[in-house]
């Protein structure tokens, strides 16, 4: 059987190295691909199918472990980076403090001897402020892809933080809502609840009036953020500065 | 002597070691890896994630080689900072401490100078 041609071999250990973090592959792809080329090369020379065998089996896993470690490490780089973003932003230590002090509030003033739906309500709290806190930190790393380089973008750059802030809350509503929502229906509650006939109509109108609004304002917040995205200067070489 | 700073993996000293000399390219730092009997060989991912580390911790810089080496324009050079000269001397004192600590264990002998 005779082997494939080296071109393809290393065509195919890079298309391999593909696996690795952006980052990684924006500064150093070239050269890994170049390295195992050279590599290939000098096992090529040997002509030993044993030899050929053991280098692929050494090539593999270095591949496998190096590229879980580099994407353990671009994680750990960002999240480092997003923290230091979220500490040095008042908005949200605002909104953090909110989502802690709301959830602690509900669930101390709505709880009652029977833990019925009251009980319900804190829990959606407490899932919305978790859903909002993640939403944030997510739109934190996005955002982290923008520098800020001349005066003016600072205003652009402190539009795409409220905005996010903004969407946190807007998401942290929605989940409450649905979350409550869902809840009472599955208790079979909502009209022992909400009275009667009529008053539980008005509610489920209002609710639904509430998430389509809800959901416009998320469109909307999206459409901004990407307008402001495309505004902000992206970095040129963002890895440098996570 | 106690050292404040972490210490240093196998794979990051060794390639320290490795430009202690002068600047080199990834490749070379691969050969001199494989030949030097200190640990494993590493392959091109390890290599460079490594040496991504390295570059990221301000101990090793990319330096502008490779426009007078017309070989392979994709090579990639690397040298010592001042902070890599000082970590790696600080992680040889280590070593060295280490060394001592176990000769006087009796278990091993001691460094030959």
């Amino acid at each position: 059987m005779s082997r494939p041609s080296e071109g393809r071999l290393v065509a195919v250990y890079r298309r391999l190295v593909g696996a690795y973090p952006r980052c990684f592959r924006a500064r150093y792809e070239e050269a890994v691909v170049a390295a195992f080329a050279l590599e290939l090369a000098r096992v090529q020379g040997a002509r030993s199918r044993r030899a050929f065998a053991a280098f692929w089996t050494f090539m593999l896993v270095d591949l496998v472990a190096s590229v879980g470690m580099a994407h353990l490490g671009a994680a750990r780089r960002r999240l480092a980076h997003a923290a230091r973003l979220m500490r040095e932003s008042s908005g949200f230590t605002a909104a953090f403090a909110t989502l802690v002090i709301v959830p602690v509030w509900a669930w101390s003033r709505f709880t009652t001897d029977d833990g019925t739906h009251t009980r319900a309500v804190a829990l959606s709290f407490c899932v919305s402020a978790v859903a909002a806190a993640v939403s944030w930190a997510v739109a934190r790393l996005i955002c982290a892809s923008y520098e800020v380089v001349r005066v003016r973008s600072w205003v652009r750059y402190a539009s795409v933080r409220r905005a996010r802030i903004l969407a946190g809350f807007a998401k942290m509503s929605l989940m409450t809502f649905l979350v409550a929502s869902a809840t009472e229906l599955r208790h079979g509650r909502a009209s022992e609840v909400f009275g009667d006939q009529a008053v539980s109509f008005a509610f489920w109108a209002s609710l639904a009036a509430a998430l389509t609004a809800l959901i416009g304002l998320s469109f909307a917040l999206d459409l901004l953020l990407q307008y402001c995205g495309r505004c902000a200067r992206p970095v040129a070489e963002p890895w440098k500065r996570i | 002597m106690a050292n404040s700073s972490p210490p240093l993996g196998l794979s990051a000293l060794r390639l320290l070691i490795g430009l202690a000399d002068g600047e080199r390219h990834g490749y070379a730092l691969m050969q001199e890896l494989r030949s030097d009997g200190l640990g494993p060989a590493l392959g091109p991912g390890a290599l460079y994630r490594t040496i991504q580390q390295l570059v990221s911790q301000r101990l090793i810089v990319e330096s502008a080689g490779a426009s007078s080496d017309t070989s392979d324009e994709r090579r990639r050079y690397f040298r010592l900072t001042a902070a890599g000269r000082r970590a790696l001397a600080t992680e040889a004192d280590r070593m060295s401490e280490l060394a001592r600590r176990a000769a006087k264990t009796g278990i091993v002998a001691p460094a030959r100078r």
